[in-house]
This record gives C-alpha cells, structure tokens and sequence, in this order.
C-alpha cells in the first residue's frame, strides 16, 4: 500500500512566550516536533501517543496544514505540500476532516444538528441545498442517530451523542483521511466503547485512512494498525500496534504502558515511574537522549550519545530509538 | 473482609462524612425534576470511596450538593448532611448558614472540579490564586504562603514553577490547568477532598503521579476522598469501597475486591465489561462489548428500575416494581438495588475474563 500521507523529518519550534521578566532574559525556544518522520497507508489507522505537551496535536495540526512547519517536508500522495498553496489549503480542507476531543466546544451551539453536518458542504458548495439536507439526514442515521434530531441544537443532546454528531460532520464530504485528536477521551466507558466501535465501522465501512490521537494507550489495541509514540516532540518508538503494546522496546513506552490502570487483576503490572521531575521542555539537552534524565534504566552514555533510529531485529517495522532496546 | 467492616461499624460514630437520604430536585415554573433521589452513604476518616457512573448519571450533582454549592444553580436539596471535622465537631452541612459554609468550603472539604476554569479565575495569575487559597483560611505570612503554593506547583509536577508562579491560566496546557486545580484544593489540608474526575483529561503518567501525590496527601492528612469518576481501572487502583449511580440513585454498593470479582448489578457488570484493556482486546475491530443506548435525562416512567430499557436481563417484574437498595444477603455487607440479583450474580461473575470458573468465593 502506498502512503498516503508521509512526513520527512518535520520540525516546529515555538519561542518562549514568559511573563514580563522574561522579556530581559534570552528567549528560550522548544521543539514541539523534532525531526519527525512518520507515514500513513492509505486505509490504514495509525495511532499517536505521549502525554501532554509531548507534541500529538502539533503534529496533527502540521498534517491538516493547520500549522506551518519549520523544517522537513510532508507529502500527500507523494506530492509535496510542505508549503501549500491557497489551492492545495483548499483541497486539503475537503479531503482531511478532524474530529476533536471536546464535543461541548467544537460544535457551534446557536446552529442546529442540520446545518453543523451541512457546513463542510456549504463551504465547499457542494450540492444543492436538498442534496445536502438529503445528505445530512443520511449521515445522522450512519452514525445511529435520527433524521428527527436534525432540528435540534448541541444543548439537547449528551456527550455522546454530540460526538456522533462531530464524526457525522467529519464525514459529510467523503473524506479520505480523519485527524481523530482525543476523539475519545472526554467520553465515559461506555460511550467511548461506543464511538470506539463506531469509528472502527467508519473506517471499515468508508475505507478512511485515520490519525488517532490519544493519551491512553489502552484504547489503540481496538482500532489502530500501527502506533507512534512520542516524548518530548520525538518519535521514540513506532510499530505494529500488538508488537509495541505487547514488547513495548522503549524505556517510555513501557513507563506508559505501566501507567495504565488496568481492571484485570491477570494483567495488573508493576508502576514503572519516571526518575525525578517533568522539566520544562525549553531545558531540553543539546546532545544525548531526550528521555535520558527521566529514564528509569538511564545510563551516563545515554545522555552523552543521541541515539539513532533502528529496526528491531526479526520484527515487522518495529523501529526503537534507544541505545539499550 | 469482615474484620474490615467491623472496624467500619465499630467507627461508625467518627464517620466524616454521613448522607441520609439525598434527594435533589430542579423545579421549573410547572415542573419537577428529581435528579438525584434518595442517596444515602458514609465516609470514614482517611478512606478513599468512589462514585462511579455514566454521563449524566447524578455523579457531580452529588459531589455539588454535598457543598450545596448545587443550591446557586437552582437545585433544592433535601436529607441530611452530616459532616464531622478532625476535631470531632458534627454539623449538618443543609442546616449551615451562608458563613458557616464558607469557613468549610475550599478549607474542611475541598473540592476539585471536572473542568479546571471553574475555579481557575483567568485574570489572575495562577501563583497568586493559590497564594490567596491558603492566606484566606491559615494564618500564615505572604512570603510563607507564596513558598508553600511553589511547592505545591512542584507536587503537582508543574515544569519550572519559579518561573510559572507569575503565569495566567491560559498559558497552561490543559492538563497543567488541571494540576494547578490540584495544588489549589489541597492548599488547606482539608479532611475531606471531594474530587470530581480530576484526572479525566490528563495523560495517563500523569495521572498516575496524581492519584499517587492524593494517596500519598489522603495518608499524611489523614483525609478521606469521595473520587468520583467513570475510569473502573482507577477505581480499582484507588479505592477501599465502591458505589455505583444509575439515574439519580445508588444501584450498587459493595468494597472493590468484591466489586469486580463479583460484581451484583447487571449495570455495574456492563461498566466493567466495556472497559478497554490493554491485552485484552482481541485485535483491530473486534468491537468492544458497548452498553447500547445512554443514561435517561430524566427517569420518566413513576415505577420500575431505571435501567430496565438499557437491561438484557430486564423481566417484566422490573418494569413496574422499583427495587430498592438492601443487603445481598444478611451477612454481606454488598448492597444492590436489583430484583434478579440472586439469580444472576453467578453468571454475571462468570462473564469476567479474570474469574475462573468455581472461583466465586468472594461471599462477604
Ligand atoms: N501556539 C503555541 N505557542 C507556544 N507553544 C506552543 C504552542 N502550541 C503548542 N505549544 C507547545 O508545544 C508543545 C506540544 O504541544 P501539543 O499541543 O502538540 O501537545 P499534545 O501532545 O497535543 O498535548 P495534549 O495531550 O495536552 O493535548 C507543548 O510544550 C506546548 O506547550
Ligand atoms: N443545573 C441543572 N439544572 C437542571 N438539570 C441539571 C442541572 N445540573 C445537572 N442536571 C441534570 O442532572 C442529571 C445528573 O447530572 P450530573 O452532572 O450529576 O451527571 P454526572 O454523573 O456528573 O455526569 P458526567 O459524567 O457527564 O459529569 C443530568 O440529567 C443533568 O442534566
Ligand atoms: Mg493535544
Ligand atoms: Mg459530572
């Protein structure tokens, strides 16, 4: 399967943005990607995960063209559109859909359900106004609601429901590919299995290639093909999703693992924790490992040598950025 | 087990916290809203109890009416609200006026919200809001204070807290805005800290240097924690007992070994089974066992259990007859509110990946 999206080594940086003070002080910058280098198949669900701050959303906004990169190049198949024209923005717009974490905020509330499904349609001017309504009242039914709910507003409706409005939208004009940026995470267990399953139905049903983004790994297992994860802005380690969940490689992505409350007693694992304390990402070492200093298995070397990407011995694409994996 | 509630009967008089029947209602010009009915429960010193429950379940309506900070929104409460300080005083929070509320409130029991900008005011600097937490309830001097908020900042594993004490709530990431929350309400060693889903939006490392920094607090302090949240895997993390809300009303009430080795309500065996679980998912696209359909806003039907519609062991009994929440047997400290319960508590076990057959020995 060809890719269809592909970056190459993107970076973005952001200057510090302190109080008054700071003013005097040198401005300090910080890396919320470095040197990211990731691809998507066409029909394929790659997930992303780190915790907060470690640069997902950055790196989604980056895809949709929503953040312009400072460096690297982002192909869209195999086209460069690293700096997209007004024409590329464009046609991105429509192809790419997110849906996002807050279904509360992100669905205008002075609108009703009829026409926040139809506005992707009428900014593209796609259809007539009865095709689009036609096709609004289509979509509320594919994603288990009701044509009669299309009159209503977002206040009328629970969480849930308003994130199957928010997928219903994202879907309106046949996207290929979906940005789902904490999709879930906002949800209560049983509406996140709920769109979980949905989402998977989507994917399946419509062929759609999917970036899922999340801060808990526990939910990749069910929809992701593959999983990054990141720390600190890099990619540190990437691979089939029950390899990496399974023999996670990376000193971090077993701390996250690790970090997951899990109710089945079978499966209940020591806590790794990280050494010390979260430091600020503009205090950030020139050389060595990004995870050096809170690694629990850290070493002297580790912080003086960067370590390079490598595939795992006998694996399938299981790539590891860490000298001791 | 039963050691573990004789000493819970024995202290029964220093209880924290005592709720006797909580019923909250909305009332319109015409109508009435019951969203909470008839909710009754204890916390003991130093004891971690969580409420657990869907969206839209009664969870925060709970934790507002304890302060009756649910009265400003219009909620009228009735029952009783027993709360007892560390010095042994007893009040009944519904009987407190205005000003005795307030030496309570954000001192005594504190509370932290789901969404942090409610108590984050996002014209202040964060430094100073803390500051002003602990000055407003403890004598202590400005410079002490200014001291122990940096540190709280640092317990709260916020980068470079010197340096961020002068920041404003918009500066933070989401999840830091939460931390800040954190640090706020525990500014004031309180003996009870009620924490509505606090790690809900934080990643899980995070979360789990949280629940461990509350632990670790909820030892030192002696605090007891009401944890309210719909994560069953932090539930069985963190917590000595469990109630679970369906609709206003407590359907189960059990301590966490028995919860989820032998779990009595088909609602609370769905919430468990819903859950993802890492190694448990059977690959890609196998779906996840849902509970189908979502909690009523409001309970319509005058009789029957209220999760009957949603039920796959629903009969007609539990139609029309509302079952009440009692002791699963007489000697179990385990209560449920289901008129099945005996019946099908076996086969509800045996649904669980983690019990083996035969293994239900878990009685008490
Ligand atoms: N507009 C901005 N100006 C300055 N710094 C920014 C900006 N946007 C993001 N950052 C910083 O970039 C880093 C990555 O942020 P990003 O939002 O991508 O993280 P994330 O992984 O999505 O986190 P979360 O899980 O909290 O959503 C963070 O350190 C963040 O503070
Ligand atoms: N101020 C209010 N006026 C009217 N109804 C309300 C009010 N606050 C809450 N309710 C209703 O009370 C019920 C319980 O709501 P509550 O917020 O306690 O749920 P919850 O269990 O905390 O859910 P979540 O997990 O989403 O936080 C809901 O049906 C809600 O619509
Ligand atoms: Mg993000
Ligand atoms: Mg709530």
């Amino acid at each position: 399967m060809p890719a269809l999206i592909e970056t190459n080594g993107i970076t973005k940086t952001y200057a510090s943005r302190g109080g008054l003070f700071d003013l005097l002080k040198q401005k300090k910058y910080l890396h919320a990607l470095y040197k990211v280098s990731l691809s998507i198949e066409k029909g394929e669900v790659l997930g992303l995960v780190g915790e907060s701050g470690s640069g997902k959303s950055t790196f989604g906004q980056c895809l949709m063209g929503l953040t312009e990169t400072d460096d690297g190049t982002i192909r869209v198949d195999g086209g460069d559109v690293t700096h997209a024209t007004a024409d590329q923005v464009r046609d991105m717009r429509r192809r790419f859909q997110i849906i996002y974490q807050d279904p509360f905020a992100s669905l205008s509330p002075r609108m009703n359900i009829r026409d926040i499904i139809c506005e992707p349609l009428d900014i593209h001017r796609v259809g007539t106004q009865k095709e689009r309504t036609a096709r609004a009242a289509e979509l509320i039914e594919i994603v288990g609601l009701r044509a009669e709910h299309l009159l209503r507003f977002p206040h009328e409706f629970s969480g849930g429901q308003r994130q199957r409005i928010s997928i219903a939208r994202a879907l309106a004009l046949n996207p290929e590919f979906i940005l789902a940026d904490e999709a879930v995470s906002a949800l209560d267990v049983s509406l996140q299995a709920q769109i979980i399953n949905l989402l998977v139905e989507m994917q399946r049903q419509f062929s759609l290639t999917m970036l899922f983004i999340t801060h808990d790994l526990s939910v990749v297992e069910y929809l992701c093909d593959r999983v990054a994860v990141l720390y600190m802005g890099r990619v540190v380690e990437v691979g089939r999703t029950k390899d990496l969940c399974s023999n996670p490689a990376h000193p971090y992505s077993q701390v996250l693992l690790s970090a997951i409350p899990n109710i089945d007693p079978r499966r209940k694992k020591k806590r790794l924790f990280m050494r010390g304390e979260r430091f600020s990402p503009y205090e950030l070492p020139e050389t060595g490992c990004v995870f050096a200093k809170r690694c629990p298995q850290g070493r002297p070397e580790c912080a003086a040598i960067t370590p390079k990407e490598r595939v795992l011995p006998e694996s399938v694409d299981h790539r590891v950025s860490c000298h001791f994996a | 087990m039963n050691d573990h509630f004789k000493i819970y009967e024995h202290s029964r008089q220093r209880n924290v916290l005592d709720v006797r029947n909580l019923s909250v209602a909305f009332t319109g010009r015409k109508t009435k809203k019951t969203v909470l009915s008839d909710v009754s429960f204890s916390i003991r010193p130093g004891e971690t109890v969580a409420l657990v429950g869907e969206s839209g379940s009664g969870k925060s309506v709970t934790a507002l009416s304890l302060l009756r900070l649910i009265e400003r929104s219009g909620g009228v409460i009735s029952g009783a609200t027993y709360f007892t300080d560390n010095d042994g005083q007893t009040v009944d929070i519904l009987a407190q006026d205005e000003k005795e509320l307030r030496a309570i409130r954000g001192n005594k029991i504190s509370m932290i919200f789901q969404e942090p900008m409610t108590s984050l005011n996002p014209v202040l600097s964060v430094g100073f809001q803390i500051t002003e937490a602990i000055l407003a309830h403890r004598d202590v001097s400005a410079e002490e204070a200014k001291r122990e908020a940096i540190d709280l900042l640092h317990k709260v594993e916020i980068p470079d807290p010197e340096r961020r004490f002068g920041d404003y709530p918009q500066q933070f990431s989401g999840g830091m805005r939460q931390r800040v929350m954190i640090a706020m309400a525990l500014a004031c060693k309180p003996s009870l800290l009620i924490a509505d889903e606090p790690t809900t939006a934080l990643d899980v490392t995070t979360q789990a240097r949280i629940l461990d920094i509350i632990q670790r607090l909820k030892e030192e302090m002696n605090m007891a924690v009401l944890f309210i949240t719909h994560d069953l895997g932090i539930v069985s993390e963190i917590a000595d007992r469990v109630m679970v809300m369906y609709c206003g009303s407590i359907i189960e009430k059990a301590d966490t070994r028995n919860l989820f080795n032998a779990p009595s309500h088909p609602y609370t065996s769905g919430l468990i089974l819903s859950m993802p679980a890492v190694g448990s998912a059977r690959g890609k696209g196998v779906p996840l066992p849902a509970i189908p359909g979502t909690v009523p806003a409001v309970w319509q039907g005058a009789r029957g259990c209220t999760f009957s519609p949603r039920c796959s062991y629903a009969i007609e009994r539990c139609r029309h007859e509302t079952p009440l929440l009692q002791r699963r047997n007489p000697h179990s400290f385990v209560e449920v509110a289901c008129h099945r319960a005996a019946e099908i508590r076996s086969m509800l076990g045996s649904l669980l990946p983690w019990v083996e057959a035969g293994e239900l020995g878990i009685t008490a």
